[in-house]
């Protein structure tokens, strides 16, 4: 119901404020300059945790009404992680629509509100590889890596991270 | 391109070759003719020569309307033609008695013509969101849709045509339909497209925009379902179920209810949009510094939540058509009721539940209130009593769930300001407005949340508040003290009321209870007495 005109004036702010303020630990812009709806994310490995030192590249989708819906996230880059699906999109609680429980996990109170920026998302994202979530995992394979043999699950990670540093 | 390029240079080799072959092995014309169109394979090689012909033209038709095509087009394109082949191949075996060549071009040619419609519905799509469009783009959309839609009117005018010719249930009563809902399609996206250009006219400003989309949608599923409908039918009645029609017809009703659904609630939402939310104050305006968070434009009028975030019209009635919840705190947005026909909604439901454990105690609870009120509302709840009495058997009782979102809990200030005096309902909205600008915080969170995390709960809310940044620091250690105190005193009220009722026990019980819940100011009472019961079972 909301027009796109709304949501493009909202990105089109978010965009102008990132390249003024730019917020540590990650870069953001458009993938298409003629396309405010799809953006280019670098999120920067967080310190201190097993991701540090990796450029993770993710697609990051919004949908025409945002901000009343949310947009999906996906890496481009390599990454093993509990709670990214195998082919990079990124399952966090605050990107799934309010009124849609695909797990049954989840509070509303955890799900999308419009207050949410790209900003805000990918700092979400950001705290997610710091402190992976296995109680609703999207790769299950990573997430009982990580409860039970976390050296492999080290040594995966350690490998994304290497990789990704290759490809910058 | 070049595969089909390839592809059609060795098309016309063969054809040529097939054609030459014919020639030289009869010497004249008419055997010639006769030979290249009963032989097996010259049949198939001037057919392939057909189907080249057609996919030049449609590549001919793209590069000219829509140039090259965007990686989400091809892939749309790619995912929608498999669904499409696999119904044309059903509706095949269903029309298989007037199978033939006329039959097969023809359904190629619907094919190539749908998958020209879904392009220019994509790409439609794309002008809409992307913000400078190239005035050669737009022309080439116009002109694109005008062609497709004189396309579909002269493939519908022929079938339509032939059908009343020849008046009998054959193939084209197929093309007609599928040009028909083809025709609907296009025009709709045309109007859409309309409605975009003149949103961008007037600079995005056109805030019925949304509306209109809306509506225009609505009734383009409208249609659409009609006419799949009517045509199963007759399909149906003439040849039997029409398989490639199951998932369209399907996809389209779960769409309308869908959107059905959407605008019943988007009715219910937006009728009373501004008598149920109160404008916000420019003192309060400026105080959050004056930004929509949903837009994160700057506000000259706003509308205020209960729990007094502060947002657009407009933003706030796109949110609250899909979530009934603040953007901000997440709290539910509650609308106000008018105090005196809640009042006689709650006793009914009450009084009903007079039968169940639950309520025994949470009537009691009230007694310290509702014994002061026994002479000023003696005759309402006789009323409410007789009321309750005579719905007994098809009201249900409300779980605590229920009563914790009632409007009735808005009231609390007054319970606490005043606790044990006799609050008319009439008086009710004047004293909690007089009341609520102090207790504002506190009156937010127990207006909303479920009773039974009550002081958690409590905390819950402050921290979304805090979470916002809007409040200084003064204000929020000010705003902390009063809920402090406040839940000191209403721990103490608690215990007197649990004193209180251990000596009231023997009062007649029904009758107390009407008066407890009839009057709105008891009702935090019943809420905490539940919460404790509650914990204690």
């Amino acid at each position: 119901m909301a027009s796109a005109s709304q949501a493009s004036l909202l990105l089109q702010k978010q965009l102008k404020d990132l390249c003024k303020n730019p917020v540590d630990g990650f870069s953001a812009g458009l993938l298409d300059e003629s396309n405010l709806f799809e953006w280019s994310v670098t999120i920067i490995g967080p310190p201190d945790t097993l991701y540090e030192g990796g450029f993770f590249n993710a697609i990051m989708s919004f949908p025409q009404n945002y901000p009343n819906s949310p947009p999906t996230v996906r890496f481009t880059s390599e990454i093993w992680h509990p709670n990214v699906y195998s082919d990079g999109k990124v399952c966090i609680s605050i990107l799934h629509p309010p009124g849609d429980d695909p797990n049954g996990y989840e509070l509303a109170s955890e799900r999308w509100s419009p207050v949410h920026t790209v900003e805000s998302i990918v700092l979400s994202i950001i705290s997610m590889l710091s402190s992976p979530n296995d109680e609703s995992p999207a790769n299950v394979e990573a997430a009982k890596e990580w409860r039970e043999r976390r050296d492999d699950f080290k040594k995966k990670v350690s490998r994304c991270v290497r990789r990704s540093q290759e490809m910058m | 391109m070049m595969r089909l390029q390839t592809y059609a240079g060795f098309s016309l080799l063969a054809t040529l070759a097939v054609i030459y072959h014919a020639f030289s092995s009869r010497a004249q014309f008419y055997p010639a003719m006769v030979y290249l169109s009963t032989s097996k394979i010259s049949l198939v090689l001037l057919l392939n020569m057909g189907l080249v012909f057609m996919c030049i033209l449609w590549q001919l038709t793209k590069k000219i309307f829509l140039g090259s095509l965007r990686e989400a087009e091809v892939e749309r394109l790619n995912e929608q033609a498999w669904r499409e082949v696999m119904e044309i191949l059903f509706a095949i075996t269903i029309f298989r008695q007037d199978f033939s060549v006329t039959f097969l071009a023809m359904v190629t040619a619907l094919l190539l013509i749908k998958a020209l419609h879904w392009l220019a519905q994509k790409r439609v799509e794309y002008i809409e969101t992307t913000p400078s469009v190239p005035k050669l783009s737009h022309f080439r959309i116009v002109s694109f849709m005008g062609f497709l839609l004189l396309i579909d009117s002269i493939f519908l005018y022929n079938s339509v045509k032939y059908l009343v010719e020849t008046r009998q249930a054959s193939v084209s009563l197929f093309f007609a339909f599928e040009y028909m809902i083809l025709a609907t399609t296009t025009v709709s996206t045309f109007v859409k497209y309309t409605f975009y250009v003149s949103d961008m006219l007037m600079e995005g400003q056109w805030e019925k925009k949304a509306v209109y989309t809306f509506y225009l949608e609505l009734v383009r599923d409208l249609l659409h379902l009609t006419m799949y409908m009517c045509f199963f039918l007759v399909i149906f009645v003439n040849y039997g179920v029409p398989l490639h029609l199951i998932r369209e017809l399907y996809e389209t009703f779960r769409n309308f209810k869908i959107r059905v659904a959407d605008y019943i609630r988007y009715r219910k939402i937006t009728s009373n949009m501004n008598d149920r939310f109160p404008d916000a104050t420019p003192e309060e305006l400026t105080a959050s510094d004056a930004t929509c968070i949903i837009c994160r434009e700057e506000m000259t009028t706003a509308k205020k939540l209960i729990c007094g975030h502060l947002f657009h019209v407009h933003c706030l009635r796109s949110w609250l058509e899909r979530q009934n919840t603040c953007p901000t705190c997440r709290a539910l947005v509650v609308p106000l009721d008018n105090g005196t026909s809640t009042t006689v909604i709650r006793a009914d439901g009450n009084q009903q539940g007079t039968s169940t454990p639950a309520t025994s105690s949470q009537g009691s609870g009230g007694d310290g209130i509702a014994n002061d009120n026994v002479s000023q509302h003696q005759a309402r709840l006789q009323a409410a009593a007789s009321a309750a009495s005579m719905y007994q058997k098809s009201f249900v009782y409300p779980s605590p769930n229920t009563l914790a979102w009632s409007p009735g809990y808005a009231l609390l200030p007054q319970t606490v300001g005043q606790p044990g005096s006799n609050v008319m309902a009439n008086d009710v909205e004047g004293a909690s407005s007089r009341l609520s600008q102090q207790y504002q915080l506190p009156n937010m969170t127990f207006g909303q949340l479920p009773q039974s995390t009550f002081v958690p709960s409590q905390f819950q809310g402050i921290n979304g508040q805090f979470g916002t940044g809007n409040m200084s620091d003064s204000q929020q250690d000010l705003q902390r003290k009063l809920i402090e105190h406040q839940i000191e005193f209403l721990q103490r009220y608690l215990q007197l009321q649990t004193s209180l009722n251990e000596k009231k026990t023997d009062i007649g019980t029904s009758d107390i209870k009407g008066k407890t819940v009839s009057s709105p100011s008891s009702s935090i009472i019943d809420s905490s007495e539940t919460g404790k019961s509650e914990a204690t079972d």
